[in-house]
């Protein structure tokens, strides 16, 4: 607790080399999480994090900021389960607070095809040691009074999976907890550099031509989010991948009124309340595909109207600000991760609406597949040929919220 | 005498008050505490852009007290202080300030790992800015369309020039303001402008107005977004004018926020239109000429002016006399609980002058949020938000021109920027100081975004529009070029929005009935949805329901069914691409069971095919899957470029499923068409008039039993209903819902689509191979089918028994000794088996699955249960054939 009024420098300005063993471009939470557990753990050092903008401008900066472990197959429960155990002790790995909150999380059913959905979600949770129980709408009210049962009188709630370590963090300081970390140890961040090709000779990476000329590289890893497509058209890879904008709103900061985080599988809709009083919605993503962050006001009344219908009382409190983030879908809904076609050209992709809380675990990961050359066993059933193999990874029942 | 109830107290209010005026002239000084260091904070800007008088009133907290009307009874309170906003003792967290640097919370509670959940308990209660009401219910407001050729926001020189000009020219006009037009302008030139063109303007039919009406966005599209008390707008214009004015430059000095301290605009609103000083004794900084006539009008009021610190050109204008410091700064203001003096640098040296109001008038900051927002190209500035500061004349001219432009770039001011604020406190809403903002920078955070993020500067309530300049001023005089001193992104909704606002008119909740729901009401049903229809889940007695259909005669609702009529020359070669079966060989008078694969031979939906004629079908859809069934329909149509119809008829046909062995004694009864096995077999189709109801009669099996598909007109259902219902009467027959109906097709294995299947569920994978002909040359999905042929599945779905009086739960997770090997998707106790019958993903591991599993259930009940070959109930379908 000591030392927080010692002046320290948490983010440098780095000088460019022309080459680097590893090149990640992406400098949000995975990038820069591959470049913090590359240094720590297999002390490759030499290591750039390129960033077109300011470090956690894209999917880090606008995402909802939830941890859950709660998911719905068996090799995505492991691996969330993985990060959230990791996030938990994150503060303390990087002397970074992040604000974590452990506030429980509900997934509402209103509809008997959702309550087996969340019945079978707390069942398998349960399975693979994670805590997610079902509860029954006189143990839903109890918790959260603040619901309106009747769902706006429409959309009654019958029930619930309830993950009790559902959580909160703060989005920017796990990025600036990690830029720091990496630098500390030499790793080189790079922003407000963007990426215009990647170089492949003989079939393999070579490095990265850039807005600020070209940085040669023993491996490249793509830790882009939102337009990760773009980049694999660098390389001449074309990935079964669909980009779709992802909206939120907040309101202004109020008096704590909400503790746990609500989020309905029916209305596709989640409510929380953050550290600073502010009521954070999210909801599905955008039925088209592009690559826009324009907010449109037929989702904010959308989302607005569907919050009430869960807590008519936030009917007087008012929105802050509206924002859009872009989402790499992939078929199943999970993650694209690994080797690719191209030597020395790694992907943490597809990272859909829940890159966020997968940023520990998937860091981890990378770096030891960029260091060692093998797929960790965490990470296997992500593989970019999955599809092709027919062993998809359905998170689709998860119904792409957050 | 009218009054407003003020924490307890009854304070008086004159015609024109606003709240914040009203509280003012009771003498109330401090409005609120600030958000981190509990300052107090008086009235400063009184235009509605600042956080500082944030009340709340009748309930709706963080309302903008200064440009809200006072009314008779309503309940005004300041947010929760300890023990009052007068006097807080969390005040005193300013002079702790040095311990809680910026960014405290990211450093002081990293380790150990239990001091940050205690902090955060704390950190929580004193955050927020105002109370929240867990009893609030919304309110119905009104979602009202407009489409005028133009809209302008905001109704002053500018804003209505334009709309004289545009209607001038012959187009309609829709202006909003977000108070009463000219209502907070103090007397003066602008105020003679601004009445005259609004009479001009209230004089044109082709001119709108609407006040106390807040544009709060402008989108893509484009839509234009105004909120008043009781509608909410919804603008499509063909162009857009943003006038919404400036608003003074905030001034950042130590001491910048004390009550006494206003902004020029601010202090001549009160005067001016209130009636009230800004003090007994103010120092007047004039920087503009425009602070000239505010000098005048706080000095009418009453205030005696200490002294005025200008620039030489201004001093020059002021009336002689006038104390003046000419090229001073304000370098201080000092006081506790409110402003007692001001230090003034000039030439003349350091003086101490004691007063009690500070007027601040240093240039202007463009209004300009709908402006950054707007990402179309037919959106124009006019006024101040453009020319910060112009004059009456150029504001009509800016007007008239921005009305004028049909299409144009937009017009943006590009905002300037300054000297940086090096003292005093640079965002009011979040408590940012400027000391606070180098040491950010100091730390590495380099960037306006970075800086914005970590500081939460331009984070607050008024989003940026008092210190956003400042934040780039402070990035830029560090970073002059780069991408560092981009300004921040304007985010709607620029004014305040509340989110029963926000969802006026939201029709969220669809829901589609079929003609009978009256009917299953009466009967006591109780109704589920089903996507966006209601449907009868269950009557009372589900065992009574289920023997009725098992033994008896029964009647079920299922006019919720996708139903089309699918004809034309190429209705045969459509059909036979669409779906996996060979639609082909269905003789006219037979229908078949279809599955509906996608390009990845992925099963999205089911029904049956039926023939009427060649090339004349009647084809079903799942109720939830229709919508989707029927695009996809009509998108492959298109692409093959087929001549076919595709009508869709699943509302103007109700359909009844008569199930039992009873069924076609009861039906004989009510029909003269041959219904025998020969005339309408299983699987048959015909037409026949039951009970004087024309119906499409399908001998369907979903529920294992002998079943006709009644598809009638839907005007006639009720009475086809009563019909069947009272000529069964004698053989029990009673209707049957959703529930049992899952449990019956459950013990004939049937599938339901999305309940049993995944998103990347194949025949072969639910052994449904039978349902694809991949003889066929081609059919949606075969390719993929014909790859995946050499691919052995990694799971199936398979029919498991489980002995005892109670099934497992549906979601049950399947293990093999340790080894998670599936899950249930269907599982209920049949009560004819006497076991628990289920369906259930088992891994394969590519080549068998184990043939006996436990399934575990919720409270850790454990079933053990064996893989069987299906279908549980008449495996022969014998029944179903009768």
């Amino acid at each position: 607790m000591s030392g927080w009024l010692r002046r320290r420098t948490y983010l440098r300005t780095n000088d460019r080399k022309p080459h680097y063993d590893v090149v990640i471009i992406g400098g949000g939470g995975h990038g820069l999480a591959t470049a913090y557990y590359l240094a720590t753990r297999f002390g490759i050092t030499n290591v750039a994090v390129i960033e077109r903008s300011y470090i956690g401008s894209g999917g880090t900066g606008r995402n909802t900021t939830i941890l859950r472990a709660n998911y719905k197959t068996p090799s995505t429960i492991k691996f969330f389960k993985a990060s959230f155990d990791l996030y938990a002790g994150l503060a303390q790995e990087l002397d970074y607070n992040m604000l974590r909150s452990e506030r429980g999380l509900f997934w509402l059913a209103h509809s008997e095809l959702q309550l087996q959905n969340q019945i079978e979600r707390a069942l398998q949770n349960q399975t693979f040691g994670v805590d997610t129980v079902y509860l029954s709408p006189s143990e839903i009210q109890r918790i959260c009074p603040q619901l309106d049962m009747s769902g706006g009188g429409s959309r009654p709630i019958m029930g619930a999976a309830y993950h009790p370590p559902g959580s909160t963090i703060r989005h920017d300081a796990v990025v600036w907890g990690y830029a720091s970390q990496a630098q500390r140890r030499g790793v080189h961040i790079h922003q407000g550099v963007s990426v215009i090709g990647v170089r492949v000779e003989h079939g393999r990476c070579v490095g990265v031509d850039t807005t600020a000329g070209h940085i040669g590289a023993g491996a490249v890893v793509s830790a882009v989010g939102g337009y990760v497509t773009l980049v694999a058209d660098m390389v001449g890879l074309e990935l079964p991948i669909i980009t779709h904008p992802l909206q939120a709103f907040v309101t202004e900061s109020y008096k704590p009124a909400l503790d746990p985080i609500v989020a309905s599988a029916d209305l596709h809709l989640y409510v929380s309340q953050s550290a600073r009083g502010e009521f954070l919605i999210g909801a599905e993503i955008d039925p088209y595909s592009s690559y826009s962050t324009r907010s449109t006001f037929p989702f904010l009344s959308s989302a607005a109207g569907r919050a009430l219908d869960l807590f008519p009382f936030l009917a007087k409190l008012k929105i802050l600000r509206q924002w859009t983030g872009v989402c790499d879908m992939t078929p199943d809904y999970s993650p694209l991760m690994g080797v690719t076609p191209v030597e020395s050209f790694y992907l943490s992709s597809g990272w859909g609406t829940w890159g966020f809380k997968a940023i520990p675990a998937s860091g981890v990961a990378m770096a030891e597949l960029v260091a060692t050359g093998k797929v960790p066993a965490l990470i296997e059933a992500f593989a970019l040929d999955r599809f092709e193999k027919d062993r998809a990874v359905s998170e689709r029942a998860s119904a792409g919220t957050h | 005498m009218p009054a407003i109830d003020f924490e307890g107290r009854s304070l008086p209010i004159q015609a024109g008050d606003t709240v914040a005026s009203a509280l003012y002239r009771s003498g109330v000084r401090i409005m609120s505490r600030s958000f981190k260091y509990h300052r107090p904070r008086g009235l400063y800007c009184v235009s509605g852009d600042c956080a500082h008088c944030l009340l709340t009133v009748d309930g709706e907290p963080a309302v903008r007290s200064c440009v809200t009307p006072a009314t008779d009874g309503q309940r005004v309170a300041r947010a929760q202080a300890w023990p009052s906003p007068d006097r807080d003792v969390l005040g005193a967290i300013w002079w702790m300030r040095a311990l809680l640097p910026v960014g405290f919370y990211y450093k002081l509670f990293a380790k150990p790992r239990w001091v940050w959940p205690l902090a955060e308990r704390y950190i929580r209660r004193v955050a927020g800015i105002g109370p929240v009401d867990i009893t609030a219910r919304p309110t119905r407001i009104e979602r009202v369309n407009h489409h005028p050729d133009v809209v302008i926001a905001g109704g002053g020189v500018a804003g209505l020039s334009a709309a004289i000009h545009a209607a001038g020219r012959g187009e309609s006009v829709l202006l909003a303001d977000e108070g009463a037009i000219g209502e907070q302008v103090a007397p003066g030139p602008t105020r003679s402008a601004i009445d005259q063109l609004l009479a001009t303007a209230r004089a044109e039919r082709r001119v709108t107005i609407l006040e106390r009406t807040r544009v709060v966005g402008v989108y893509d599209g484009p839509l234009v977004i105004a909120a008043a008390d009781d509608a909410v707008h919804w603008i499509h214009p063909r162009r857009i004018v943003i006038a919404t004015g400036a608003v003074e430059q905030h001034a950042v000095f130590p001491g910048n926020d004390l009550p006494g301290v206003w902004l020029g605009r601010g202090a001549a609103r009160m005067a001016g239109v209130h009636g009230l000083t800004p003090g007994a004794t103010a120092v007047v900084v004039a920087a503009t000429t425009e602070a000239i006539a505010h000098l005048e009008t706080v000095r009418r009021a009453g205030t005696v002016i200490r002294t005025v610190v200008a620039p030489a050109a201004i001093a020059a204008q002021l009336p002689p006399g006038t104390p003046v410091a000419v090229d001073g700064v304000v370098v201080e203001a000092r006081g506790g609980r409110r402003l007692r003096a001001v230090v003034v640098e000039s030439a003349a040296g350091r003086t101490i002058v004691p007063c009690d109001a500070l007027v601040v008038s240093l240039g202007f900051v463009p209004r300009d949020g709908l402006l950054r927002q707007a990402s179309v190209a037919i959106v124009n500035g006019a006024g101040d938000v453009v020319e910060p500061g112009c004059s009456v004349e150029r504001a009509a001219a800016s007007g008239e021109a921005a009305a004028e432009r049909p299409q144009s770039a937009p017009v943006t001011a590009v905002p300037g920027v300054g000297a940086p604020p090096t003292g005093g406190i640079v965002c009011t809403c979040e408590d940012v100081t400027a000391k606070e903002l180098a040491a950010a920078w100091d730390e590495g955070y380099r960037w306006t975004e970075l800086l914005k993020r970590y500081t939460t500067v331009t984070m607050g309530p008024c989003q940026g529009l008092l210190c956003h300049a400042h934040l780039r001023a402070f990035v830029l005089s560090r970073s002059p070029s780069g991408p560092m001193g981009a300004p921040t992104t304007a985010r709607p909704p620029a004014r305040g929005l509340t989110m029963e606002e926000a969802a006026a008119g939201t029709d969220h909740a669809i829901e589609q009935r079929t003609v009978l729901h009256d009917r299953h009401l009466d009967r006591g049903a109780r109704m589920d949805w089903a996507g966006t229809w209601k449907r009868a889940a269950v009557y009372g007695d589900p065992l009574a329901e289920y023997w009725a259909v098992r033994r008896g005669v029964s009647v079920m609702d299922v006019g919720t069914l996708g139903k089309y009529r699918v004809c034309g020359p190429d209705a045969t070669e459509f059909l036979d691409r669409l779906y996996p079966i060979d639609v082909r060989t269905i003789r006219p008078g037979r229908s078949r069971y279809g599955l509906l694969l996608n390009e990845a031979g992925h099963i999205f939906d089911d029904g049956m095919v039926a023939a009427f004629d060649a090339n004349d079908y009647f084809v079903s859809a799942t109720s939830s899957g229709a919508d989707a069934a029927e695009a996809w329909m009509r998108d492959w149509a298109e692409t093959w470029r087929l001549r076919v119809h595709i009508v869709n008829q699943t509302t103007a046909l109700g359909a009844i499923n008569l199930a039992g062995p009873s069924s076609r004694g009861l039906l004989g009864r009510l029909t003269t068409d041959p219904i025998d096995g020969e005339s309408l077999p299983f699987g048959g189709l015909r037409r026949i008039v039951v009970a004087g109801v024309p119906c499409i009669a399908i001998r369907v099996g979903f529920t294992g039993e002998l079943s006709f598909e009644l598809h009638h007109p839907r005007s006639q259902g009720v009475a086809l209903w009563d019909a069947l219902l009272h000529a069964g009467a004698d053989l029990g027959i009673l209707p049957h819902g959703l529930e049992t109906l899952k449990l019956l097709r459950l013990e004939k294995g049937h599938i339901l689509v999305g309940q049993d299947t995944d998103f990347d569920t194949t025949p072969a994978k639910i052994g449904l191979e039978s349902l694809v002909r991949m003889r066929k040359p081609y059919f949606v999905g075969r390719s993929a089918l014909e790859r995946l042929a050499t691919r052995p599945p990694q799971r199936r779905l398979v029919p498991l028994k489980f002995a005892g009086a109670q099934a497992p739960d549906e979601g049950a997770q399947l293990m093999d000794g340790d080894r998670h090997v599936g899950y249930l998707t269907s599982s209920r106790y049949s009560p004819v088996l006497e076991c628990g019958v289920a369906l259930g993903w088992v891994a394969t591991n590519g080549a068998g699955a184990p043939t006996r599993v436990v399934a575990v259930s919720r409270g850790q009940r454990r079933d053990a249960g064996e893989i069987v070959a299906g279908p549980f109930y008449d495996p022969q379908s014998v029944k179903l054939r009768a």
